[in-house]
C-alpha cells in the first residue's frame, strides 16, 4: 500500500522531460541563397535534421480545433501562411505536429515549439498536407 | 532474572515543593515478588513509570542488570520495555474490534513488523493459561475479569523478566480480583520474573509476597 | 500492523466514511470542472470536424459557426448567389455545399443543402440521395422511416409554429451517424426552401393550410441551378478546400466586403480560450474549497488524536515502536483521504457524464467525458498534500510521552 501511493506521484511526474539539448533555431536560418531552382535549405537546417530544436513563432488559426498538427509562423497570422507569396510553400512557415492529438486555445499567441526537426518533402497521409519542415512529436507552451 | 538497583533517584515537577519521590537506595533480587503499598499520591505510579522506562530519570540511577535506565533514550526505553518488562494496569488498554489473541499480539505486532511464527502459537497457550477458551472472541464482549486475563496473557507474550502490575485488581469484583492476584503470582513464579505489584487491595496483604514496600509522601518506608 | 488499521477504522466507521464522502465532494468538485470542460471542448471539436471553412455573409464569425456546424438557429444575414458559383468553380475547392435554414420538424432542422454535403458528412447509411425537389434524406437521430412523408413548419416566431399545410416531403434516405448535431437535422435541396419561401413571399403571409405551391416542387433537383448568378442568397457555404494551403487561400480571398471566410476551428479555439479561464476560475475554487477542507479534516483529525492520546500512550506502554504509532496514525489519515480521493474521482466522472449527457441531449453535440494521463497529476498532488498534511497528527502521536498519556 505504502508503495503504491508512494508510486503515485512519481508516475505522474516522469512525464518525458522537456529536451534539454533542444537548439534554438529561427525563422531566419530556414533557408540558404534563393537560387534559380527556388529555396534551398540552410546548412544549419541541414545539420540539425533528426535532431532535437525549439522555435518560436505564431500558431495559424487552427484548420481543425482537434489535431495533432497546426501551422507556426514567423508573424502573427490573421496574415495568411500561404499567402505571402504564390508558391505552395513560405520560406516563413513551419509545420508542427504534436505528439498527441489536442484542442488548442493559443493561436495569434507567441508560443515555443520543441520538437524533432524533419527535412524534406512529406505528405501527410491523413489529411494530404506536403510539407518541407517539420517539427515532430513536438510540445509547446506559451513564451 | 534481573536484578534492580536503584541509587540517588529523585523525580521532581515542576510547580512541587518536595520531590514528588526519592529512593537514595533500592535493590530487589532476581525473582522476588514485592507488593508496593501507599496512600493515593504517594508515588507509586510514578515509582513504577521509573523502573519501567515510562518516564525518564533525570537525577540518580536505575539499574535493573546491567541496563542503567537513566543512559537510555526514550527510543531506547521503549525497546527496552518491550523486551524486558510485562505491564497490567488497572484499566487493560484492550483494544475493542480485535480478538483477546490479536490483542495478547499486537504489541508484538507493533514492536517489529513481521511477527514470528511461534508467537501466535505462544499467545493462544498463554490464553488458554489464564483461562480464555475462546481466543478469537471479540475483547469488547468479555467481562472485566476475562479482560484482565488477556491483559496478563499481553503482559507475558514476551517472556519479560520483570512484572509490572498497577492496581490490577481495582476495578475487578473480589472473585475476579483474586483470580486475578493467583494468576500475576502463578505465573511470576513459573517463568522466574520479577513481580512488582502496586496495590491497596488488602487481596494482596494476605498473600505470600516476599517482600513489601511501602511509599509515604514519595519516600520509601519499611 | 495492517489489521489493527482495519480494525481501528472499522471501529470509527462513521466518523471515517463522514471525512471519506467530504474529501470525496470536494475532489469531485475539481475532477468535474476538469472533465467537463474537456467533454465540451472535444465534444465542440469532433462536432465541427467535417467542416473545415465556411463562408457566410459578413457578420459575427461565432453566429456564422454556430448557425452552420451546430446548426442553432439564429436569422443569419444572405449573401450573394453568386458566391457559390464562384466557389463550386474554384480549383481550390474539392466540393462547397450551400446551406439554408427556416423551417423545422417536430423541433428538428429542416437544412436545404446539395448532394456533396451527404457525401461529405459521412454518407449514407440506407436508401438514396435527394433526386427531387419534395425528397428528404434523415439524419441518424431523426425518428422517421424511410418512406414517410412529412409538412415543415416555419419557425417559432409566433409560438405556434405555421404549417406549410401544402407543402409534403417524402423520405428516401438516411445518414449515417456522425456525432454532430446534423443527426437530428433533415437535409432537402436547397432549391425547394428557396421556391417554398419565394412562393410565400410572393403570396404575402399565409395562415396554416394556405395555398401552397406543393406541385412547384414536384420536380428534378437541378445542379446547376446552383451556378446560377442569379441564384437566391444563402446565408452560409460549407466549403472543403483541396490542400490545407487552399484552406488558408480561400479564407483569405473570401475574407472581404461581401464575404466572411473563417475555419469553424478558429472560433473553437477562440471559445476554448474563454472555457479555459473559466475553468481555471472553477479550478481555483475547487482548489480553494479542498484547502478548506484539508484544514477542517486536519482539525477533525487532530481533535480526534488527542481525544485518544489514552490508547495511543497505551500502545507505546506496552511495547508498540514510536515509528509503529508514527505510522499507524499517519497510514489512517492517508487510507481515509486515498479513499475519499477515488470516490471523489468516481463521483466527478459521474457528475460530468450526467451533465455531458443532459448537454447531448439538448445540443445534439456527443461530449465524450474521459480521463487524460495529466489528470494524474493534480490528483497526486492532492494527494501527496494529504500525506503531508497527515504527518501533523502522526507527529503529534509520536511525541506523546506514554506516561503522561496514560496518567491522563
Amino acid at each position: 500500500m505504502l508503495g503504491l501511493l508512494g508510486a503515485l506521484p512519481l508516475l505522474a511526474l516522469a512525464r518525458p522531460a522537456r529536451a534539454a539539448a533542444a537548439t534554438p533555431l529561427g525563422f531566419g536560418d530556414l533557408y540558404g541563397a534563393v537560387s534559380v531552382l527556388g529555396l534551398s535549405f540552410s546548412d544549419k537546417v541541414k545539420a540539425l535534421a533528426g535532431q532535437p530544436v525549439t522555435m518560436r513563432g505564431f500558431m495559424a488559426p487552427p484548420l481543425k480545433a482537434e489535431a495533432d498538427f497546426f501551422v507556426l509562423t514567423e508573424i502573427p497570422m490573421s496574415i495568411c501562411p500561404f499567402c505571402s507569396s504564390d508558391a505552395d510553400w513560405p520560406d516563413n512557415i513551419v509545420v508542427v505536429y504534436l505528439d498527441r492529438a489536442q484542442t488548442f486555445e493559443q493561436a495569434n499567441r507567441m508560443i515555443e515549439v520543441t520538437g524533432r526537426l524533419e527535412v524534406g518533402s512529406w505528405t501527410d497521409p491523413h489529411t494530404g498536407f506536403v510539407s518541407l519542415l517539420r517539427l515532430v512529436g513536438a510540445r509547446f507552451e506559451r513564451a | 532474572m534481573p536484578r534492580l538497583a536503584i541509587r540517588d533517584l529523585v523525580v521532581s515537577y515542576p510547580g512541587l515543593g518536595r520531590p514528588a519521590l526519592a529512593v537514595p537506595r533500592l535493590d530487589l533480587a532476581a525473582g522476588e515478588h514485592v507488593l508496593l503499598t501507599g496512600a493515593s499520591g504517594a508515588g507509586k505510579t510514578t515509582f513504577l513509570n521509573i523502573v519501567t522506562g515510562l518516564e525518564p530519570v533525570a537525577a540518580g540511577r536505575v539499574r535493573w542488570d546491567e541496563i542503567d535506565l537513566a543512559a537510555l533514550g526514550e527510543g531506547g526505553r521503549d525497546r527496552w520495555r518491550a523486551a524486558h518488562v510485562g505491564l497490567v494496569m488497572q484499566e487493560f488498554h484492550l483494544f475493542p474490534g480485535l480478538s483477546a489473541l490479536d490483542n495478547v499480539l499486537l504489541p508484538a505486532r507493533l514492536a517489529r513488523f513481521r511477527l514470528p511464527a511461534a508467537l501466535s502459537g505462544e499467545a493462544e497457550r498463554l490464553l488458554a493459561r489464564v483461562g480464555i477458551t475462546r481466543a478469537g472472541q471479540k475483547v469488547e464482549t468479555l467481562s472485566r475479569g476475562q479482560m484482565q486475563r488477556v491483559a496478563v496473557a499481553r503482559a507475558l507474550l514476551a517472556r519479560p523478566g520483570i512484572l509490572i502490575a498497577d492496581e490490577p485488581t481495582a476495578s475487578l469484583d473480589a472473585e475476579s480480583g483474586a483470580a486475578v492476584a493467583g494468576l500475576l503470582a502463578e505465573l511470576a513464579a513459573e517463568t522466574g520474573a520479577t513481580l512488582i505489584i502496586a496495590s491497596h487491595d488488602p487481596l494482596f496483604a494476605r498473600a505470600n509476597l516476599n517482600r513489601r514496600l511501602h511509599l509515604d509522601a514519595g519516600r520509601l518506608v519499611g | 500492523m495492517l489489521g489493527f488499521i482495519l480494525a481501528d477504522l472499522r471501529r470509527h466507521r462513521w466518523g471515517v466514511a463522514a471525512i471519506a464522502l467530504i474529501v470525496a465532494l470536494a475532489t469531485a468538485l475539481g475532477v468535474a470542472v476538469t472533465l467537463q470542460e474537456r467533454a465540451m471542448r472535444l465534444g465542440s471539436a469532433r462536432a465541427a470536424d467535417a467542416f473545415d471553412l465556411v463562408v457566410g455573409a459578413p457578420g459575427s464569425e461565432t453566429q456564422l459557426v454556430l448557425s452552420s456546424v451546430f446548426l442553432q438557429a439564429a436569422p443569419l444575414p444572405l449573401m450573394p448567389g453568386r458566391v457559390l458559383a464562384g466557389l463550386l468553380q474554384d480549383p481550390r475547392v474539392a466540393w462547397a455545399a450551400p446551406i439554408g435554414f427556416g423551417d423545422e420538424i417536430d423541433g428538428r432542422p429542416i437544412v436545404g443543402t446539395s448532394a456533396p454535403l451527404l457525401e461529405g458528412l459521412g454518407g449514407l447509411a440506407e436508401g438514396r440521395g435527394f433526386g427531387r425537389l419534395n425528397e428528404a434524406v434523415i439524419g441518424a437521430a431523426v425518428p422517421l422511416r424511410l418512406g414517410d412523408r412529412f409538412h415543415p413548419m416555419h419557425g417559432h416566431a409566433f409560438g405556434v409554429g405555421l404549417v406549410h399545410g401544402g407543402v409534403t416531403y417524402g423520405v428516401v434516405g438516411r445518414m449515417k451517424p456522425t456525432g454532430t448535431p446534423w443527426d437530428r437535422a433533415v437535409l432537402v435541396p436547397i432549391e425547394a426552401v428557396w421556391r417554398i419561401h419565394h412562393a410565400e413571399a410572393a403570396a404575402g403571409p399565409a395562415g396554416p393550410g394556405g395555398a401552397q405551391p406543393d406541385e412547384g416542387l414536384d420536380a428534378p433537383v437541378d445542379p446547376s441551378a446552383l451556378l446560377s448568378p442569379e441564384a437566391t442568397g444563402l446565408p452560409a457555404i460549407l466549403v472543403k478546400p483541396r490542400t490545407v494551403a487552399d484552406a488558408y487561400k480561400l479564407r483569405r480571398d473570401y475574407r472581404g466586403e461581401t464575404t466572411l471566410a473563417v475555419f469553424p476551428a478558429e472560433v473553437l479555439t477562440r471559445l476554448y480560450g474563454t472555457l479555459g479561464d473559466v475553468r481555471l476560475v472553477l479550478a481555483a475554487i475547487a482548489t480553494g474549497a479542498q484547502a478548506l477542507v484539508g484544514a477542517a479534516i486536519l482539525l477533525a483529525i487532530l481533535v480526534h488524536v488527542l481525544q485518544r492520546r489514552r490508547q495511543i500512550g497505551a500502545l507505546r506502554a506496552f511495547g508498540a515502536a514510536r515509528l509503529a504509532v508514527f505510522s499507524i496514525v499517519w497510514l489512517e489519515v492517508v487510507l481515509v483521504l486515498g479513499a475519499g480521493l477515488l470516490v471523489g474521482v468516481g463521483l466527478g466522472w459521474a457528475g460530468a457524464r450526467a451533465l455531458s449527457n443532459q448537454l447531448a441531449r439538448q445540443t445534439g453535440v456527443p461530449m465524450p467525458v474521459g480521463f487524460m494521463p495529466e489528470d494524474a497529476m493534480p490528483l497526486a498532488l492532492l494527494l501527496l498534500a494529504g500525506a503531508v498534511v497527515a504527518v501533523v497528527p502522526a507527529v503529534l502521536a509520536y511525541r506523546q510521552s506514554p506516561a503522561e498519556a496514560l496518567r491522563g
